[in-house]
């Protein structure tokens, strides 16, 4: 088509950008779709392995459209943010392997291309520098840096006087940052920021949108968080103590919110009745916390036989199926890697050592306590035949504690 | 188009099929009119690019037919341009809609709905690929076909805008009772807004192989699917969760979505049942399992905790715990969505 006369050059970009579309749409389509397959148990789908052949395809696409982007009746630039779009949730399904440290590398090289290629209005620059922003701030030795930046971003979005939802995505990030800050009033200004979040996504989306819910349980953990930290250093005060019984009734309303809107079994739902779990222990209530908590742990299996097991104590579950589970076993092999990384969120090595070293000595403090526990299991569940393989593990273990090591 | 469009595949998921007519009808949008004309497709970009003013954000306003012929440098008589007039015949007939008389049918809105339905079929077609290269039960494919169609929203948000036949016709078939108290803000908003011809086929398509799919498993998980008056709420709130993200344009196709979600469940019959725990999910419960014990050691009630040896199991216990806890605590921390 030959451009019309008094085509502005507004109008002939806009309309580049609208014809690459046409060519990326199918590609948009797939990865929409293959996000959704990878939350979704259908059969063994590898969902990575289709989303490579998405980018192969971007690939040729590049070559098949050169013509038409060389004479500009194409832009480039959908090109460019869906393969970052692509990149970054790929990058993000690697997850907890990955070096803090590494995250910011590519994330700042992400940055530095897209610099280089968009013009400097354009508002994916902006995306792109708070994610780096982000990363940075993971990092223990540039924390306050990458903090104060995601700030200076907000604020030159005029954020909170606007409001959209990447801003409302940006701040929720930025509030749990600051969840764990020591300073009171750095984590009082988080739940300014949780608590104008939550009415905003309620006024816009609806009380019971996901979206909403995610802001309800960011300002039960914060609360949770907070509360935790004052029962590290002494007895809560009977203050607390009522704050501890709200967050009871907001976790178990957030849990039954989720189940409506996402399913019982869906990660949400489940880790609403993990925090419904802390803040009972925290109001004094242990028995039933630990109902709760097995609750939770019963749920969130995929074997189905798991499901079964939500009458056993959350101490027994994790002792006896512990050490028989591949699951666990990767996380603590993942707990390994990140305990080598130099560069795990807020946590120096010489604190991380210090942590250990503090769990260890609780552990043994615990010993005597898991021995009653074990004997009464076996009291308890020895006979069950379900319980035959887990009573196996916790014989063996109740001996080693009795005996001594193994020679 | 009727439901035989869509069904179960066995052992493979559902798919979704589209009529040779329409695909018949794609290939001539593309194709240029004449040597060195627009082809209907260019009508179509011209046209979403003058409906939304992108200097005011995005406001957008339906475009006079003759606004656009003069944009694009065809003064001629509308009438007889192929991409407005014939095409418009042979998609609907495609579509299986014989029950309008086309002649009825302003130019202005031949020109939206066939607009809508060449910008929407280029994902629609890769939500098909995926369909057939991955197993998808039918209600996961309505969730799917949900973000499919509003990424397309996202990105065309001019094309979405009803011109004002659509308007008054979606205004005569609502229920009377929509227009007042707090249904009228949602009824200005689905009146406002107009999606591709082809969705409200599809959606019901979907809907029906879900009912197929519920039927074929016995299980007391899967509930009745919604009746008629279900499947019409769905398609409303569809259009609220377009208009909400032509309205903020970094607004994700997901959270878009879930707008609707509570429709979705009653017309399905509940939440989507197969949605996978992500394995940090799973960790995360067990570490906050084991957090909730050593706080509980922590503060015995009875304040006895004897000394003793350490063995090697009691090491063992202790990694673990000591891993787990930490875990969580990186969790608690790194997760950005809770």
């Amino acid at each position: 088509m030959t451009d019309p006369d008094g085509c502005s050059p507004e109008m002939h970009d806009a309309e580049a950008r609208l014809r690459e579309e046409l060519h990326l749409a199918p590609y948009r389509a797939q990865l929409t779709m293959l996000r959704l397959a990878a939350g979704v148990r259908t059969e063994r789908v590898t969902v990575r392995d289709h989303l490579e052949d998405v980018l192969d395809a971007l690939h040729d696409l590049d070559e098949k459209i050169a013509d038409d982007t060389l004479r500009g009746r194409l832009s480039s630039r959908g090109r460019l943010v869906l393969r970052n779009d692509l990149q970054i949730y790929l990058s993000g399904k690697r997850g907890m392997k990955r070096p803090y440290d590494l995250r910011h590398r590519e994330a700042l090289k992400r940055l530095e291309v897209a610099e280089s290629a968009l013009s400097t209005d354009d508002p994916e620059l902006w995306r792109l520098r708070i994610r780096e922003a982000e990363a940075r701030a993971a990092l223990p030795d540039q924390r306050k840096d990458g903090i104060a930046d995601i700030r200076h971003l907000l604020e030159k979005k005029d954020y909170p006087k606007k409001w959209n939802f990447l801003l409302s995505l940006h701040a929720m990030n930025l509030a749990v940052r600051l969840r764990s800050d020591d300073d009171d009033a750095v984590a009082a200004s988080a739940l300014e920021i949780l608590e104008r979040e939550i009415g905003q996504r309620t006024e816009r989306y609806t009380a019971k949108h996901p979206f909403t819910l995610v802001a309800r349980a960011n300002r039960i953990l914060h609360q949770l968080h907070r509360l935790e930290m004052s029962h590290d250093r002494r007895a809560l005060t009977a203050t607390e103590v009522t704050q501890a019984r709200a967050l009871i009734e907001d976790a178990g309303a957030l849990h039954a919110d989720r189940v409506e809107a996402l399913g019982e079994r869906s990660g949400p739902a489940i880790r609403s009745l993990a925090h419904q779990a802390r803040a009972l222990r925290l109001a004094g209530e242990h028995e039933e916390s630990r109902a709760v908590a097995a609750t939770a742990y019963a749920l969130r299996g995929d074997d189905p036989e798991t499901a079964r097991d939500d009458e056993v104590p959350a101490i027994l579950q994790i002792l006896m199926a512990g050490a028989l589970s591949k699951r666990r076993q990767t996380a603590m092999a993942n707990a390994a890697l990140l305990c080598r990384q130099p560069a795990a969120p807020t946590v120096s090595p010489q604190q991380l050592r210090a942590a250990v070293d503090n769990e260890i000595a609780r552990a043994q403090q615990m010993r005597e306590e898991i021995l009653a526990r074990l004997a009464s299991a076996e009291d308890v569940l020895g006979h069950q035949v379900p319980y035959r393989r887990w009573m196996a593990r916790a014989s063996k273990i109740r001996d080693e504690l009795e005996t001594g090591p193994a020679q | 188009m009727s439901d035989s469009r869509s069904s179960q595949r066995a052992g493979t998921g559902v798919w979704l099929g589209t009529p040779s007519q329409i695909l018949e009808w794609q290939k001539g949008v593309n194709a240029p009119r004449a040597a060195d004309g627009p082809s209907a497709m260019d009508w179509f970009v011209r046209l979403e690019a003058l409906s939304v003013d992108r200097s005011k954000g995005t406001n957008r306003a339906p475009v006079t037919v003759a606004r656009l012929a003069s944009s694009i440098g065809r003064s001629r008589n509308i009438l007889d341009e192929g991409a407005v007039f014939t095409a418009y015949q042979v998609m609907r007939s495609g579509l299986g809609d014989g029950a309008t008389p086309l002649t009825d049918v302003r130019p202005q809105a031949r020109l939206y709905q066939q607009a809508r339905m060449a910008t929407f079929l280029p994902y629609r077609q890769g939500f098909c690929e995926v369909l057939d290269a991955v197993p998808f039960t039918a209600e996961a494919a309505v969730h799917g076909y949900m973000r499919v169609l509003l990424e397309w929203a996202r990105r065309w948000p001019g094309l979405t805008v009803s011109v004002a036949r659509e308007r008054a016709s979606a205004e005569a078939l609502r229920d009377p009772a929509m227009r007042r108290g707090r249904s009228r803000i949602r009824f200005a908003q689905t009146t406002r807004l107009s999606l591709p011809l082809v969705v409200e086929q599809d959606i019901r398509a979907l809907v029906h192989a879900a009912e197929l799919e519920a039927s074929e498993v016995a299980s007391t998980q899967v509930r009745p699917i919604g009746d008629e008056a279900a499947v019409l709420a769905l398609l409303d709130q569809i259009t609220v969760a377009a208009s909400r993200i032509v309205e903020d344009e970094t607004l994700t196709s997901l959270t878009a979505t879930n707008i609707a979600r509570l429709e979705v469940n009653d017309a399905l019959g509940g939440a989507l049942l197969r949605v996978r725990m992500r394995p940090r999910d799973g960790w995360m419960i067990e570490s906050s399992a084991v957090e909730e014990i050593r706080r509980w050691l922590m503060h015995p009630r009875d304040g006895a905790v004897a000394e003793g040896r350490a063995s090697l199991a009691l090491a063992q216990l202790e990694a673990e715990f000591a891993s787990l806890g930490f875990v969580r605590r990186v969790l608690a921390k790194e997760d950005d969505d809770d």
